[in-house]
């Protein structure tokens, strides 16, 4: 590892906002943004989430807590978690220094307008006020 | 009014906000770095913002110069999915031209660019200080073992990612 590598300054708590805009199947965009928020809160940061487009149905409650049974390997005896049940879980470890928002405009145009608890369903122009809000901002995927 | 005698030098550029020709609005100077403001009326520049204007610099001077700024460039996808990716290199490249701080963050498909042979620029872009690194989840993903990834590349995980993210004024781009 070459010294210009290391470019890290005492790290501060921020907050971090994270606009996601794809649709969760098309990449391992989702699995990226999960770890992500994961990281951050771990390090202790203070997380916001947008999500658009595609992105919205990722905390749709007609998901469950999981993902339909493989039935080509319905012998294997485990269950998937949904990305609700995911998002749920880092809901509850963040401890309120993770906000997940969901456009409504978006939420409504794929009828995912049945959100998990824990998501706030918010207005499409409130991703400015958010994104002057944060330390940091950062859009992931694309339409 | 100005005699058309006097030299009069036009500066017009776009700074940031701490730059401190922003406090001055419509930056006219004659040749001894005097200020006219838009009534006319004179006012002298601090000696040292006076030096820096009465010289000759290209309109981009004040951005080159004096406002480095720390980019993370976050590259998720490879050259046979999206042929812009090579964009993303060659912003890189002018970015690190330019004086500034430059990480690029290999993840998802992008890991394939960081494996051995798979694209010339990269040792290109780390001899101009640009610092690359490819996440090891994606790399372990698709069968890429550190031995595989090129020498400059450092393999690192997501607190790594989020460590450079949230650096001081860093500009994060995911491509």
């Amino acid at each position: 590892m070459t010294q210009g590598h290391w470019r890290f300054m005492a790290q501060d708590k921020k907050q971090i906002f994270i606009g996601v805009i794809g649709d969760p199947y098309e990449s391992d965009l989702c699995t990226s943004l999960f770890r992500m928020v994961d990281a951050a809160i771990t390090e202790g940061h203070e997380i916001v989430v947008w999500t658009c487009c595609g992105a919205t149905s990722l905390t749709a409650e007609a998901l469950g807590e999981t993902k339909p049974r493989n039935l080509m390997d319905i012998g294997a005896g485990h269950a998937c978690p949904s990305t609700a049940h995911i998002v749920r879980g880092l809901i509850d470890e963040a401890d309120g220094s993770l906000r997940w928002l969901v456009c409504r405009y978006c939420a409504e145009e794929r009828g995912v307008t049945c959100q998990i608890e824990g998501v706030q369903i918010t207005a499409p122009f409130k991703l400015i006020q958010h994104m002057n809000q944060a330390d940091v901002a950062m859009i992931m995927g694309q339409c | 009014m100005l005699s058309a005698s006097e030299d009069i030098i036009a500066v017009w550029c776009w700074a940031p906000a701490e730059s401190p020709l922003m406090h001055w609005s419509l930056p006219v100077t004659d040749s001894k770095g005097e200020l006219f403001r838009k009534d006319n009326h004179k006012e002298e520049l601090p000696s040292r913002v006076a030096a820096a204007v009465r010289t000759p610099r290209p309109l981009n001077f004040f951005w080159e110069k004096g406002c480095m700024s720390t980019y993370l460039l976050i590259e998720s996808r490879d050259f046979s999915e999206n042929p812009d990716v090579d964009s993303l290199l060659d912003t890189a490249a002018r970015l690190a031209e330019a004086g500034h701080t430059v990480d690029i963050f290999f993840i998802q498909n992008g890991v394939f660019w960081a494996r051995k042979g798979a694209n010339r620029r990269i040792a290109t872009l780390a001899g101009q200080g640009v610092a690359l690194w490819a996440d090891d989840f994606s790399l372990a993903g698709r069968s890429l073992s550190p031995q595989d990834i090129h020498d400059n590349i450092t393999v690192a995980g997501v607190t790594t990612l989020i460590r450079l993210l949230t650096r001081p004024e860093c500009r994060p781009v995911w491509h």
